[in-house]
């Protein structure tokens, strides 16, 4: 098709077919997060801080561990709503078991992130085998999930952790924790990955349009499985590591996550319809709603008006999603 | 007479009508508890707001959707009547306050979700958070204080019984029966069957879905309201929970009760059963002294079985159609 | 029958839909109080003129009149109040109410309160004359599909319809059902309702209907008086009929020898009463046309064969071999390849750049050290542009900036990226242009001299002679005959397709 001297007359067509059309839309989150980023720089003077920032990317980088399975799930039109519980339960498991059966941290880690996936394979299992709803089967899960939380939690007595589990989230290489260093690998690697990788480009084509991936021997079922098997894990992961950071258990740990996520998502470009959405959109989507966070923290908002605040930008970013990107879609 | 049993046997609230009978005669036979009348009372004070809100949930699950901020509304109307009271006003006055609170939340939800086009779940999730964070904002501010020192008559209404029944049992009586009337017997009611049944089928009828939205979510809005006015005179104050996380029990009840996340069935006897079961389960966790913990395991695992059969019935039908 | 008035008038009604022009010219006549059939293969033009009757689209030009009253605007309360009612093959009922809810469920000035008892009787009224015995207060779910459809009927009537339109009424009714119908429309006629019955069952439209017109390529044919001149082999021949020599088609000249090895065999495929014991026999580099009119179960033993609808029975061997899981991606895996329609809702991923469209079943070769390569990406989908001239802005738009046409060659080009040995094809050309239409029957016809065998479903008649080196027909679920080329007409394929497969 392309010759050297590059006189070739097909040269001029083909390179004119190669024009990559952008859509609008498709990166707001980085204008939302420029603009958002530049007000709290200039009306504040506490933002603009190395402290201030690293605090904001060390909360991000915890959280951000659970956003990964998520992403997956709602790029293929899915959801889990349980991943807050399950943010909850692996950290208090982790806690039962170094407490009441003395394991070491790493045994206790392993089991409680192997039982977590299998949970969410199960959940998976279900879901795709007999076609259910996820939405309405996970929101039953959360519940269901939190319960048990509930329970463990209270059948030992609430202690602080051990040195060994407090140090998990205070790990530090070069001075960075290495939680916020993880998220940056992550989410280059990943993002280099949903761009290149076979079967990650998969997870694009159901979210699309499930009928034609199933048609063209894509195997639908499979790779839903394996995301809400991550989806379990990557909460877990996130949990425990969450619960390091506070030292102790607490029952209220990841209540509302769910809430956050798919509000962090859809502001970073997302669609809960499926189809669209990135490890990188996320991200950006979630720093967005952490700096937000501190920026109303800052201006003395308090924390529940936060969470009104929050809600409405939820509402808000659905509503956009809803009508002007579908409006698109449909052409 | 074999003919009435066997309509009896098709309606939609049969299950949690026998559910309901089996569980109440386990705690009746095998707990010596369940008919002190403290226990029987406790029980009216929890079921009577349950039912008023799974009413409203029940209407919108006939047209086909849900709503998840009925435990917020529920609060923060029980918070608004509340404060309003504590700072002297009429009973009148604050009770009405407060019902027009759930009406506007209600409003609210019907229109973002009829004319924003925004899926119910989130426009119900997001009304409860935004709703549950006003109430805490209330709550852990300076005017928390003032909730308390509910005018004597409030108080005595929440308490008092008639013919041995709290009050708000007959509210909740009534407002079942009228209900279950306008469902049944007339055309308004009636539509939102059509709606839920075969939504497209029902448009091209000239049936208003955006309407029947609307106005099903404020009816959920006023009876969570009302329930967390009615909460509050018998407990007497405000309490920052009110309501919290009641929202999938009473969506369990629901749909235990014969309704269904796809819209089209339900009625006011499965709204009543439903959420008996599911306070006669609680109570046996308190009189068998079993954790009550583990309620919401059991709460949520019911969901996710519920779901899974009606999920799995669909899928049957359609796989005899060979459509799967 | 002289003398009863016009209750319908047609006029000049013509109607397009982009490049296609679904109706040309039409002028016809109903009866009052007639059963009128309307007549005509897959693509005649039927079902744009009961969305026009019914007020779902307006005529391009022409008009409609009802006893003589033109109708000024299209809108399906318009047509309702003109008093006509359309039955559609997917009924549009509601199953969690009762039959009087569903008879009965909006009345224009209504109480408050609705009149239980009031309507139960008007139900049970209507049920006795019609001598239907069905309890008003019965759930719509507990019912069977043609009891359901007297229900929907009914409906129609109750809204005081003069003019009942039926759109195939019998393709899911077994022959008791299909009679118990047919002694209902009679008695409604004989209470003076005129009723259309639009169907391709050619005894059927013998057997009850007073005239039948006949619909062709969107042109109005001829109107039968259904007297003892009248034959199921002359409305066939109505059916059919064209001038080949004007067309596009021709009819082709098979080189396929007769003893050619088998390379896939379907055998037994059986669903219900939508398919029974179907099976084909496609030989190498051979096109096997499957012709069938609606409800005949072509587009459900095409999805059978390829894993994409359940079935009761059938297996399949493919070179000798037996495919044991029949799956998309199996068949896939063993060379076979679906290309859909661009009508139906799979096929083409319409929000993602035509580049990955095309690239969705191959992803595996298009990588360079195990990642994908942009590069290879693009070559690949330059390649196919060129190959099948597909007209486009650019490799990355999506497929909905591209016309009907060149969607097709974009599916066409993804079918054949995995070097399939078979194609497993579903209305190749349904919607297209006629140029383009050309274009791919062009390409379906190189594809075999590629040695690629080919099994096309279509319900265009034209297009599958010209295609076909042999075609199986299908009527009612079965293959009732296939035809060899050089006996393949319209005639006989029709008259396989729609007369009695019973009547011998």
């Amino acid at each position: 098709m392309q010759s050297e001297s590059g006189i070739d007359p097909m040269n001029e067509k083909t390179n004119n077919k190669l024009r990559n059309k952008r859509h609008l839309g498709d990166n707001t989150i980085i204008g939302l997060l420029l603009v958002i980023f530049l007000f709290l720089t200039f009306t504040t003077d506490t933002f603009f801080k190395y402290e201030n920032l690293y605090s904001i990317a060390y909360g991000v980088s915890i959280q951000f561990f659970a956003v990964i399975g998520f992403t997956f799930l709602i790029i293929m039109g899915e959801i889990d709503l349980s991943v807050g519980s399950m943010y909850g339960l692996s950290g208090t498991l982790v806690g039962f078991c170094m407490t009441v059966w003395k394991w070491s941290l790493l045994p206790s880690m392993i089991a409680v992130l192997f039982v977590c996936s299998l949970f969410g394979y199960l959940v998976g299992y279900l879901i795709t085998k007999f076609k259910l709803n996820s939405m309405m089967v996970t929101l039953g899960t959360l519940s269901l999930v939190a319960g048990i939380n509930a329970v463990v939690f209270n059948s030992f007595p609430a202690v602080i952790y051990n040195q060994e589990y407090r140090s998990l989230a205070k790990f530090k290489i070069a001075g960075i924790h290495w939680t916020i260093i993880a998220m940056f690998v992550i989410v280059i690697v990943l993002g280099f990955l949903f761009k290149y990788s076979t079967a990650i480009k998969k997870v694009y084509y159901i979210g699309n349009n499930p009928e034609t991936a199933h048609l063209y021997g894509i195997k639908s079922d499979a790779i839903k499985k394996f995301a809400f098997t991550l989806s379990a894990l990557t909460a877990a992961l996130g949990g425990i590591i969450a619960t390091s950071r506070i030292t102790h258990s607490d029952v209220l740990t990841g209540n509302g996550l769910e809430f956050v996520l798919i509000t962090g998502l859809v502001v970073g470009g997302a669609s809960l319809a499926g189809g669209r959405g990135g490890i990188v959109k996320s991200l950006l989507g979630m720093l967005f709603i952490a700096i937000l966070s501190t920026g109303m923290t800052t201006f003395r908002i308090e924390p529940f008006a936060q969470q009104v605040m929050l809600g409405v930008v939820l509402i808000v970013t659905v509503y956009i999603d809803s009508n002007i990107n579908a409006k698109r879609l449909k052409g | 007479m074999k003919n009435l049993f066997n309509r009896f046997k098709n309606q939609d609230s049969f299950f949690s009508i026998v559910i309901s009978a089996i569980f109440f005669l386990i705690l009746a036979v095998l707990s010596p508890y369940f008919f002190k009348s403290s226990n029987l009372l406790s029980l009216q004070a929890v079921i009577a707001p349950r039912v008023i809100i799974a009413i409203g949930m029940m209407v919108v699950l006939i047209i086909g959707m849900f709503d998840l901020s009925v435990g917020s509304i529920m609060g923060f109307s029980g918070i608004v009547c509340g404060y309003l009271l504590g700072h002297g006003n009429s009973i009148f006055v604050s009770v009405l306050a407060a019902l027009g609170t759930g009406i506007l939340i209600g409003l609210i939800n019907g229109l973002l979700i009829a004319v924003g086009n925004i899926p119910p779940l989130i426009v119900t999730i997001g009304t409860m958070y935004i709703f549950r964070g006003f109430a805490e904002m209330i709550m852990t501010s300076d005017l928390a204080m003032s909730l308390t020192g509910f005018p004597q008559e409030f108080l005595d209404f929440g308490d008092s019984t008639f013919l041995g029944v709290y009050n708000m049992v007959w509210i909740m009586l009534v407002l079942l029966v009228i209900i279950e009337l306008v469902l049944k017997r007339t055309y308004i009611g009636r539509s939102l069957y059509y709606i839920g049944g075969n939504k497209t089928s029902a448009i091209s009828l000239g049936f208003n879905v955006k309407w029947a939205t609307i106005g099903s979510f404020v009816l959920s809005g006023f009876l969570s309201a009302l329930a967390g006015v009615l909460s509050i005179a018998r407990f007497q104050s405000a309490s920052r929970y009110l309501g919290q996380g009641i929202q999938i029990d009473i969506l369990i009840a629901c749909i235990i009760g014969g309704g269904s996340l796809l819209g089209g069935k339900g009625d006011m006897k499965g709204a009543f059963f439903g959420t008996v079961f599911i306070a006669l389960l609680v109570n046996a966790f308190n009189l068998f002294e079993i954790n009550s913990l583990f309620k919401s395991v059991v709460v949520g695992g019911a969901l996710v079985l519920v779901v899974f059969f009606d999920g799995y019935i669909y899928l049957r039908k359609m796989r005899a159609l060979g459509k799967v | 029958m002289q003398n009863t008035p016009t209750i319908l008038q047609l006029d000049h009604i013509s109607k397009s839909f982009g490049v296609v022009h679904a109706l040309k010219d039409v002028t016809f006549s109903v009866k009052q109080g007639e059963i009128h059939a309307l007549l005509g293969e897959n693509g005649a033009g039927k079902s744009t003129l009961i969305k026009i009757l019914s007020g779902e689209h307006s005529p391009d030009s022409g008009t409609v009149s009802v006893a003589g009253e033109q109708i000024k605007s299209f809108h399906p309360s318009v047509s309702r109040s003109f008093g006509i009612s359309v039955v559609h093959q997917e009924l549009s009922i509601f199953e969690n109410l009762t039959v009087y809810e569903n008879i009965f469920p909006f009345q224009k000035n209504h109480s408050v309160f609705i009149p239980k008892k009031e309507l139960i009787k008007k139900t049970e009224e209507s049920m006795s004359r019609l001598n239907l015995h069905i309890s008003p207060t019965a759930k719509m779910s507990d019912l069977r599909l043609s009891i359901q459809q007297m229900v929907e009927i009914l409906r129609a009537l109750s809204e005081n319809a003069k003019i009942v339109l039926l759109d195939e009424p019998t393709s899911g009714l077994n022959s008791q059902e299909t009679s118990i119908l047919m002694k209902v429309l009679k008695q409604l006629r004989n209470d003076g309702i005129t009723i259309i019955y639009i169907s391709h069952r050619i005894s059927e439209i013998i057997e009850i209907c007073d005239r039948v017109s006949v619909l062709r390529d969107g042109s109005y044919i001829t109107t039968f008086e259904n007297d003892e001149n009248l034959s199921e082999s002359k409305l066939v021949s109505s059916m059919v009929g064209r001038d080949f020599e004007k067309s596009i088609y021709s009819k082709k000249v098979s080189v396929i020898e007769e003893d050619a090895p088998v390379v896939f065999e379907a055998n037994d495929f059986t669903k219900g009463t939508v398919v029974v014991d179907a099976s084909l026999k496609l030989r190498e580099g051979e096109i096997l046309g499957v012709f069938g009119l609606e409800g005949s179960g072509t587009y459900e033993l095409s999805r059978m064969l390829f894993g994409l609808h359940g079935k009761d029975s059938g297996s399949l061997k493919f070179y000798d071999k037996e495919i044991k899981k029949i799956t998309p991606a199996n068949m896939i895996k063993n060379g076979i390849l679906y290309l859909n329609n661009n009508r139906k809702d799979a096929g083409l991923f319409f929000n993602m750049p035509i580049a990955d469209n095309l690239a969705a079943p191959v992803l595996d070769r298009l990588t360079k050290n195990g990642l994908l390569s942009k590069r290879l990406i693009q070559d690949y989908t330059l390649s196919f542009v060129a190959q099948f001239s597909i007209v486009l802005n650019s490799i990355y738009d999506t497929p909905m900036s591209l016309s009907g046409g060149n969607q097709q060659k974009t599916m066409l080009s993804i079918c054949l990226g995995p070097h399939p040995k078979m194609l497993i094809v579903n209305e190749p050309t349904r919607g297209i242009d006629v140029g383009a239409k050309q274009e791919i029957l062009n390409f379906l016809n190189m594809f075999v001299s590629k040695g690629i065998s080919i099994l096309c479903f279509s319900s265009e008649l034209p297009e599958l002679i010209t295609l076909s080196d042999r075609i199986a027909v299908m009527n009612t679920g079965r293959i009732t005959g296939v035809i060899e080329c050089d006996e393949i007409n319209e005639q006989n394929v029709m008259q396989l397709a729609a007369m009695n497969i019973n009547a011998k």
